[in-house]
Formats: C-alpha cells, sequence, structure tokens
C-alpha cells in the first residue's frame, strides 16, 4: 500500500491510467493468492487434527471400516450371498465353507451331529447277549464236568486209543442218565471197533428208538445192531454143526467146510428173519483150516475173502490179527506190517496186533528174540492200563534170547492177571522146564488135566528131550501162545 | 453277492446293532459328527453309521479297530460253549440246546459285523501311514493289515463264511 501510494504523487497524467490498470491488476493477483494460501493452511489445519485424531481411535476406527466395508459390499453386491446353499440339515443356516466345497451343513448342525443320539437297540442287543451267556453257563454248568470226560475220550478216540475211550466213557454212560449223543456215540464206535459188538449192541438199544435208527445218519448204528445179530446168530448156527461134526467117530474137515458153505448158501433163521452172515461162516472156515494145518496160502485166501465181504469193517477186529498171523509165518513181512498198521489205527491199544506181529519175527529161519523184545516194549508204551495180552509174545522172545529166569518171571505175572487158556498153559509149563522148575510144570499138568486137557506133545517132548526148544517155539498150531 | 451281503446283515442284526453302538462311541469320543445313525439301510451303509472321515490316525484307527475288538471277543466269549455243547458233547439238554443255540447266534452275528467299511480302512491306512509317526505304523501294522483284508472281506458277506467254516474247524480240532 505505501509503495502504491508513493507511485500516484510521482507519475504523470497519461502514465497514471497505465499505471492504475496495472497496480488494479498486481491488486487483484494478490488478493487471490492470499485467499487460496488461507485456503491451503485450513486444509493443512484440519488434516493435522484429523490425524492427531486418528491415532487415538485407529482400532476402533479399523473395525468399524471393516464392517462398514461389509455392510457395503453386501449392500453392492447382494448376489453373492444368495449363492450359498442352505444346511441339508436344517435348512436355514448358508453350509460352513470351513469344510471344503461341497460341505452339506452349517457350522450349528455340525455341532449338533458330534452328540447324535445313541439308539436303544444297541445296548438292547448286548444286554440280550449278557443273559443269553448267563443262561448258557446256568444250565451248562451241571454238563461241565461230564463234557471234560467226553472231551477227553474224543481226544483219546482222534489218537485211536479206542481201549481208553471205552474205558472212561463206559462208567460215565451206564452210571446216569446222560445227555450227551456224543459220548453215546464214541462209546459205540469203542465197542465195534474193540470188538465188544454185544455191549453196542446194547448201547444202540438203549439211547436210540427204532424210529431214530431208520434217520439217515443212524444207518451206522442199525447196520452195527443187524451185523451182532446176525453175528450172534451165525455163531450159534455154526457152533451147532461143528458140535453134530465131532459128536461123530470121525472128523472129516472137508465134510464140515462143505456143511458150512452149505449153511452160507441156505441157513436163514426164520424165528429172527435173519440170514446166516457170510463172514462169520468163511472165519471159521479159515479156523477149521489153520486146526488141519492147510496151506497158509489158502488160509490167507479166505482170510483176504472175508476182508473183501466186511464192506461196514465190523467184523475187522477177527480177521485182520489173523492176517497178520499168516503172513507172518509166511515171512511175508511187508503184508504183516501192512495188517498190523491197519490193526493199530484202527485202535492203537490193540495188543493183539503187536502179538501178531511178533509172530513174524518168531517164524523167521533163525527167530529174532530181539526184534519182538523190542516190538513188545512198543507195545508195553501203548498199552491201556492192566492189558498184558502181548506178555505171551515176550515170554518167547526171552525163551529165544536164553533168558529164562525173566521168561518165568513174565509168564508167571502174565498168569496172576489173565485166565487160563490152553496154549498159555503149555508155554507156562515149557518156561517151568527151560528153568528147571518143577513145581510150576507140575501145576500146568494139574491145571490142564482138571479141565480135560492134556499138556502138548511138543513140551512133553522137550521134557523128554525129543524136541528142541527151537522146534517147540516153532510150532505153527498154538500149542503155545 | 449284494444281496448275500444283505440277507447275513439282516440275518445278524444284534451284531450290526452292537457294531453300530460301538461305532458310534468312537465317534463321540474323536468328537466326529455323525450324519445318521441308523443301524439297519438297504444301502452299502447297512450296519454301519454315516460319518465324517476321522481326522488323526488314532482316530481312524480306533473307528476300525474297537468295533471289530469288542465284536471279536464278545463272539469268542459266546461261540465257546455253543462249540462244547453243541458241537462236541451234542448236548441233548433242550434247556441248554435252546440257549446255547441262541448264543451261537449272537456270535455268528458279532463276528460277522466285526469289521468296517472299506471307506474307513481306506481312511485308517491313509492316516497311520501317510500322516502318522513311525510308532503308530509300527505298533498298528499288524491290526491295520487285519482290519483291511477284513473290510474287503465283509463288503461281499464273506464273514459269514468264515464264521461258519471256523466254528466247523473249531468243533472238529477240540
Amino acid at each position: 500500500m505505501d509503495e502504491f501510494e508513493k507511485r500516484e504523487l510521482e507519475t504523470p497524467d497519461e502514465e497514471f491510467a497505465d499505471v492504475s490498470e496495472e497496480i488494479t491488476e498486481e491488486i487483484s493477483a494478490e488478493s487471490e493468492e492470499d485467499a487460496l494460501v488461507k485456503e491451503l493452511e485450513g486444509i493443512r489445519d484440519m488434516f493435522q487434527e484429523a490425524l492427531d485424531n486418528a491415532g487415538e481411535e485407529q482400532a476402533e476406527g479399523e473395525l468399524i471400516q471393516e464392517l462398514e466395508e461389509i455392510e457395503d459390499a453386501d449392500e453392492e453386491h447382494p448376489e453373492e450371498k444368495a449363492e450359498l446353499p442352505l444346511c441339508e440339515c436344517c435348512a436355514e443356516q448358508p453350509v460352513s465353507l470351513s469344510y471344503g466345497e461341497d460341505y452339506p451343513y452349517c457350522e450349528s448342525c455340525r455341532e449338533l451331529m458330534k452328540r447324535y443320539p445313541l439308539r436303544i437297540s444297541g445296548v438292547i442287543s448286548m444286554l440280550l447277549m449278557i443273559v443269553v451267556f448267563g443262561l448258557s453257563v446256568f444250565f451248562g454248568l451241571d454238563s461241565m464236568e461230564n463234557a471234560v470226560v467226553v472231551l477227553e475220550a474224543q481226544a483219546a478216540a482222534g489218537e485211536g486209543k479206542m481201549m481208553s475211550t471205552v474205558q472212561s466213557l463206559y462208567s460215565f454212560v451206564s452210571g446216569k442218565d446222560v445227555d450227551s449223543q456224543k459220548a453215546v456215540d464214541l462209546l459205540i464206535d469203542g465197542f465195534i471197533r474193540t470188538g465188544y459188538v454185544n455191549n453196542a449192541k446194547e448201547t444202540v438199544e438203549k439211547y436210540y428208538t427204532e424210529n431214530q435208527l431208520k434217520l439217515p445218519w443212524n444207518k451206522k448204528y442199525k447196520r452195527a445192531v443187524e451185523f451182532v445179530d446176525t453175528f450172534l446168530a451165525t455163531r450159534d448156527a455154526v457152533q451147532t454143526i461143528v458140535e453134530d461134526a465131532f459128536s461123530g467117530k470121525e472128523f472129516d474137515c472137508d465134510k464140515l467146510i462143505a456143511e458150512l458153505d452149505k449153511a452160507k448158501e441156505n441157513y436163514v433163521d426164520e424165528e429172527k428173519g435173519i440170514r446166516y452172515s457170510e463172514v462169520i461162516i468163511e472165519y471159521y472156515k479159515y479156523e477149521l483150516l489153520r486146526l488141519s494145518g492147510a496151506e497158509l496160502e489158502k488160509q490167507l485166501e479166505v482170510l483176504r475173502g472175508i476182508e473183501e465181504n466186511d464192506k461196514n469193517g465190523f467184523a475187522n477186529w477177527i480177521y485182520l490179527p489173523s492176517i497178520c498171523e499168516v503172513a507172518g509165518k509166511m515171512g511175508n513181512e511187508e503184508l504183516a506190517k501192512e495188517y498190523f498198521e491197519k490193526m493199530c489205527k484202527n485202535n492203537s491199544e490193540d495188543m493183539k496186533a503187536y502179538a501178531s506181529m511178533a509172530l513174524y519175527y518168531r517164524y523167521l529161519e533163525v527167530p529174532d528174540g530181539d526184534a519182538i523184545i523190542k516190538l513188545c516194549e512198543t507195545a508195553a508204551s501203548k498199552a491201556y492200563s492192566g492189558d498184558t495180552s502181548y506178555y505171551p509174545a515176550l515170554v518167547i522172545g526171552y525163551l529165544i534170547k536164553g533168558e529164562g529166569a525173566l521168561a518165568l518171571d513174565t509168564m508167571t505175572e502174565y498168569m496172576s492177571t489173565n485166565y487160563y487158556n490152553v496154549s498159555n498153559c503149555n508155554l507156562y509149563a515149557l518156561c517151568a522146564l527151560y528153568c528147571g522148575n518143577t513145581d510150576i510144570y507140575n501145576n500146568m499138568v494139574q491145571t490142564l488135566g482138571s479141565s480135560g486137557f492134556e499138556v502138548s506133545e511138543l513140551v512133553e517132548g522137550y521134557k523128554n528131550g525129543t524136541v528142541s526148544l527151537e522146534e517147540a517155539i516153532a510150532d505153527m498150531r498154538g500149542d503155545i501162545a | 453277492m449284494t444281496a448275500f451281503y444283505y440277507i447275513t446283515k439282516y440275518l445278524t442284526f444284534p451284531g450290526a446293532y452292537v457294531r453300530c453302538f460301538w461305532e458310534q462311541i468312537v465317534c463321540r469320543i474323536c468328537k466326529v459328527p455323525v450324519e445318521d445313525n441308523r443301524y439297519l439301510r438297504k444301502d452299502e451303509m447297512c450296519s454301519h453309521i454315516d460319518h465324517e472321515l476321522m481326522p488323526t490316525a488314532s482316530s481312524a484307527f480306533a473307528i476300525c479297530f474297537v468295533p471289530a475288538f469288542f465284536n471279536a471277543l464278545g463272539a469268542f466269549f459266546l461261540a465257546v460253549l455253543p462249540i462244547i455243547f453243541l458241537f462236541v458233547y451234542e448236548t441233548t439238554n433242550p434247556l441248554l440246546i435252546a440257549t446255547t443255540a441262541v448264543s451261537y447266534w449272537f456270535a455268528v452275528s458279532l463276528y460277522v459285523n466285526s469289521y468296517s467299511l472299506i471307506e474307513d480302512a481306506l481312511n485308517m491306512t491313509e492316516k497311520v501311514y501317510k500322516h502318522g509317526n513311525i510308532l503308530q505304523k509300527i505298533l498298528y501294522a499288524p491290526a491295520v493289515a487285519m482290519l483291511y483284508v477284513g473290510a474287503y472281506l465283509e463288503r461281499y458277506g464273506v464273514t459269514f463264511i468264515v464264521a461258519v467254516i471256523s466254528t466247523i474247524v473249531l468243533a472238529c480240532s477240540m
């Protein structure tokens, strides 16, 4: 302003107009500049104030801003929210995308599903199972002891120990009312395999009704009963024929065999409606051939025929030892062993099997006492308690080895626990002579005499010195054991 | 084969109920959502509950192992007396026959429904052998193999045949 006043006083009129215009322009320019500056300063102050406030309200501000942004977004893009499908469970909330794009449930339903109620049927089933188990124990408790006996008997039968099976079940079955079908079946099978066929029949008739025997799965027992009936009827019929033959003055073996063949073809027990058993008649035929000293080949042929006819194997306890004995006498080791094994398979406690096999070693050109003793030691390890039926074979083994004292002791022990028969008495007498024990010898002579028998010619010959010990042992007629 | 599978499942429904019960218990413990707990349905989920796949190796193993273990254990106890009294002793006591026969049915039904779904078995092997630690891989190995094979057997109803054959073998060996 001072500069303006100076210039107005110092300049002329023409110039005054120009200067005046310039001054006016300058004044207006200065005013605009000041206004701009003021406005800028105002803005600066406002920003400064905003910056100061922002430091204090930053956290709150950001949150609010975010919320506002979300709201703005929703308002700006409403179609994005509508695209999320509703929960399959509640159909109210949108599905949660936290568990995959296709997850069909919302968060709250998912939480509820973690506590899905348990069904009562699972608990009821478990309770029922516990109750049924308890009832089984309750009703089975009385039979538990019996079950142990049956399990042991079955294990013994599985090992072929039929004597043990029969012994353990016999007292069990006969003692009380048995509630085990297995015990009955095992006992019947044991009786059949050990040759106690009459007991088998009695047991079948006691525990099986006629209607039960008609069932297909009980056919075996029906056949067993039929076999026993046939066996007994045939035995009685053959005994009558043999007694008639022996009542005559002359015993004709061939005639007797012809009579038996006739019986086989024609004889029928009309009273019982039973046809005689070919197997039993043929076995009697073999016995006649053996006693008459027929060829071993002929004997074996008859026995093989019996084996073929005995389809159920009910009579194998009769003919298997005989085949083994004949094969042994023939010196056919292979055949003897084959039938020895068959007998062991049928009943591993069958001491007849060992006694029959011992014959092979006895009838060798040079009898093998060691083999007989070894075989009898095996028999001893397998024998059912108290079964000493292999002792005579062992005694012969000792005699072959020249161990007379052992032979006599063994035979004494055997005679103390077994019934006397002709061949055993002769063997005992022979042992007594070998050891010089005349008391026992005389005792045996007396025993045989009291039953109407005489001491064997072989034993008598050994006593007189006409027969050697080897010759007496090598006898094939069964005079000695 | 599918028809046979359904027949075996419906014939052995008590075992299916028990199995599903254990399965659901495991799901609860592991906090895994159950989508459907119907125990018997006419689809591939028959005798299994519909649940999400287990998230960890341990839980995946548990969902297969726990029901199988308890069902097999129950089957063993329930089968012992029937095998002894029905098949070995051959009892003629009518009450014992009735209780042991039902007990045997329960035993078979438990065994038939022991194993898990194939999906669970696959999830178990994946979780144990891809995400599990070395200890889990070693400890779980025999059970995993058994459960895996069992799941395939159950898929075709073969477990029913296995149960019957096992009974015969056990009865014959006693």
